[in-house]
């Protein structure tokens, strides 16, 4: 059994858990438990076992932080619940790091099944997206993190801008539709004529929700690129105990199959010839990289000291071979015997 | 409606509006103007409060020497301070998450209780909610099932069901009856689970586009038990919100996911012939 059919029972399991945790441990399980989640599971959807974090602070800026700092409060007191939630979240992330990404988020999970999709439809798959898109793309998520989790709901909660902007990022969040209609409820994916405001945050909501289904068949990952939780979660990067670690070597310079099979097109985990940390700001830490090097221990996925996978030449040929076979079969031919 | 159906019904809804009936409300007149409560903080207790420290208070109808109770999520009982006309603010434990809000009365032998469920905002608490609801607290005991959490309401249109426990047990082929301060009244009656499901009525006048346009409204829903020559009055109270989907539409929302997905397959598209035509250049120059 490889690395990604290990993560894939993985994927489905929290997104059993995360979509329709309910059925699992009745109504309340694991609420409260954290909702500080660092991956996309939805407030919205009413059978979720936990949420994410992003819903946590948007209100806290919104109903929290500006209210007690408008009426001459401290910081400490307008901000204390955000340091709980940020603390809870750094909690988790020591557990998994940036493999709440990559082996936790419904969102991430639904994005790599539409890839899958799109293959076996037979849609022309981009292999990896040029640097300069991937360059104009990355500071998108930063700004997310600022405008939309920080200082929309602020201004909302001094009063300054009309309500819609007091959860910024949830109005357009992709999970909000997918993880409500996941559970039969298609409550989320309306346009709301209640005001301006309301109607173009609807709008672009399932417009973009549209978007990245139609996107995701043919490039991996699309929403992910821009996601707000992937820069938040890069702020903890160095606590996590799940590491990506790269012992260069000179034949990586013309190799390269790394960065080919990266999601993300973080073309760095193949260029970078002296950090050993190599966890980037873009990486879900899935592991493909490491799979798909060729040389032995150049890549390493590992947990605090105890390694997880180490890159190793016989692994590599089994799963290219694997991978090849599997990229064979789509919805209108299947592998003959004897294909290679 | 059955005859001996429409008798109990109506001694359900009229028994209780020929006395005063005890609960427990966010106003104090809610239930006499038939209106929407005008507090927003009042509608699910859930919203979030602005600013912190932001009093709840709740009246206390029908009282006549009622004895009250406040109960966290941990089961802590907390005492409430009661203001002149039956108005009690409740204390803030510093718990997060939903609070009970129980009264309770005897008269002869009648013994009544209310029930309501406060979302009150503080450090998370560390248990679930459902220690708190499936605990039992009343001797006839109206629990919603489930207790609607955070990011849901109440609302108009929707299915909710409750369970009616007696003695910890439930209550099976028992008739329950679910009244607002609109003016709506609905009936059924338990199945052997104790359990009976009532679509609340979408019953606002005046609808406005929006949520916060529209104030909430009361819902009872209310039940007797007769037991040993004692009767056990029971009531659940909850406010209820005007369903979003008067103001929204899920065709418009097809509408532009289907135009985002096409948008995507053309922004594809363009890509890959761009693509193609920047490696046939490559080819051409090389
Ligand atoms: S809408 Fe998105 S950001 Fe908001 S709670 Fe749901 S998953 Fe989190
Ligand atoms: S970056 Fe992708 S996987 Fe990570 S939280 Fe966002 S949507 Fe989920
Ligand atoms: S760098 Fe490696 S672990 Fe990180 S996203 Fe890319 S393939 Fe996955």
């Amino acid at each position: 059994m490889n690395l990604t059919i290990i993560r894939r029972l993985v994927q489905v399991t929290a997104f059993i858990v995360f979509v329709y945790g309910i059925g699992l441990g009745g109504y309340y399980l694991a609420d409260k438990f954290s909702s500080s989640l660092p991956a996309l599971a939805c407030a919205y959807d009413m059978y979720t076992a936990d949420h994410c974090a992003l819903i946590s602070l948007q209100h806290q800026m919104d109903h929290r932080a500006a209210p007690v700092l408008a009426s001459g409060g401290s910081l400490i007191d307008a901000f204390l619940p955000t340091l709980i939630t940020m603390g809870t979240f750094a909690l988790l992330l020591v557990i998994l790091s940036k493999a709440f990404c990559g082996w936790i988020c419904p969102l991430g999970f639904f994005q790599e099944v539409m890839n899958i999709i799109g293959q076996k439809l037979g849609f022309k798959q981009t292999e990896s997206l040029s640097r300069k898109t991937v360059k104009k793309t990355r500071p998108i998520k930063w700004l997310m993190v600022i405008f939309l989790l920080f200082i929309f709901p602020l201004l909302t909660g001094f009063g300054l801008t009309g309500h819609e902007f007091g959860d910024p990022f949830c109005r357009i969040c992709p999970s909000r539709i997918l993880t409500t209609l996941a559970t039969g409820d298609p409550k989320e994916l309306v346009v709301d004529t209640s005001t301006t405001g309301y109607f173009i945050f609807s709008v672009i909501a399932t417009f973009l929700f549209g978007l990245m289904m139609s996107i995701g068949l043919m490039v991996r990952q699309p929403f992910c690129r821009i996601c707000p939780m992937l820069a938040l979660n890069t702020l903890f990067k160095k606590i996590g105990l799940v590491r990506l670690v790269k012992d260069a070597k000179p034949r990586c310079v013309k190799c390269g199959l790394c960065a080919k099979a990266c999601p993300m097109d973080i073309h760095e985990i193949h260029t970078d010839m002296d950090n050993k940390d190599v966890i980037y700001p873009d990486c879900t830490l899935c592991g493909r990289c490491v799979e798909f090097c060729p040389d032995k221990d150049v890549l390493k996925l590992k947990y605090a000291f105890l390694p997880v996978l180490s890159a190793d030449p016989a692994y590599f040929k089994k799963r290219k071979k694997a991978q090849t076979q599997w990229e064979k079969i789509t919805f209108f031919n299947t592998p003959k015997k004897g294909d290679k | 409606m059955k005859f001996k159906t429409l008798i109990f019904t109506t001694w359900l809804v009229l028994g209780s509006a020929s006395h005063a009936e005890l609960l427990w409300s966010p106003k104090a007149d809610i239930w006499d103007k038939k209106l929407s409560p005008t507090e927003h903080e009042h509608n699910n207790g859930h919203t979030m409060q602005h600013g912190r420290n932001r009093e709840k208070s709740f009246y206390l109808l029908g009282a006549d020497q009622a004895r009250v109770n406040f109960i966290a999520p941990d089961l802590s009982s907390h005492p409430i301070k009661e203001q002149p006309d039956n108005k009690f603010i409740l204390p803030d434990t510093g718990m997060d998450n939903y609070h009970a809000l129980i009264a309770g009365q005897v008269k002869e032998n009648t013994i009544e209780s209310t029930l309501r469920y406060v979302y009150m905002r503080g450090k998370p608490s560390g248990v679930s909610p459902n220690k708190l609801i499936k605990n039992p607290k009343l001797t006839l005991e109206i629990i919603p099932d489930p207790m609607v959490r955070e990011h849901w309401r109440y609302y108009s249109q929707n299915k909710h069901a409750f369970i009616i426990n007696y003695k910890q047990q439930p209550l099976k082929d028992s008739w329950v009856v679910m009244q607002t301060s609109n003016g709506t009244t609905l009936d059924g009656k338990t199945d052997n689970n104790g359990r009976v499901v009532f679509t609340i009525p979408d019953d606002f006048k005046n609808i406005k586009a929006g949520r916060r346009a529209n104030q909430p409204a009361e819902f009872i829903v209310r039940t007797t038990h007769i037991d040993n020559n004692t009767t056990y009055r029971s009531n659940f109270t909850a406010p209820y919100n005007v369903n979003p989907s008067h103001w929204q539409s899920n065709s418009g929302g097809i509408l532009a996911l289907s135009l985002g997905f096409i948008s995507g397959l053309v922004i594809m598209r363009r890509h890959n012939k761009k693509q193609i035509s920047s490696k046939h250049s490559a080819r051409k120059s090389s």
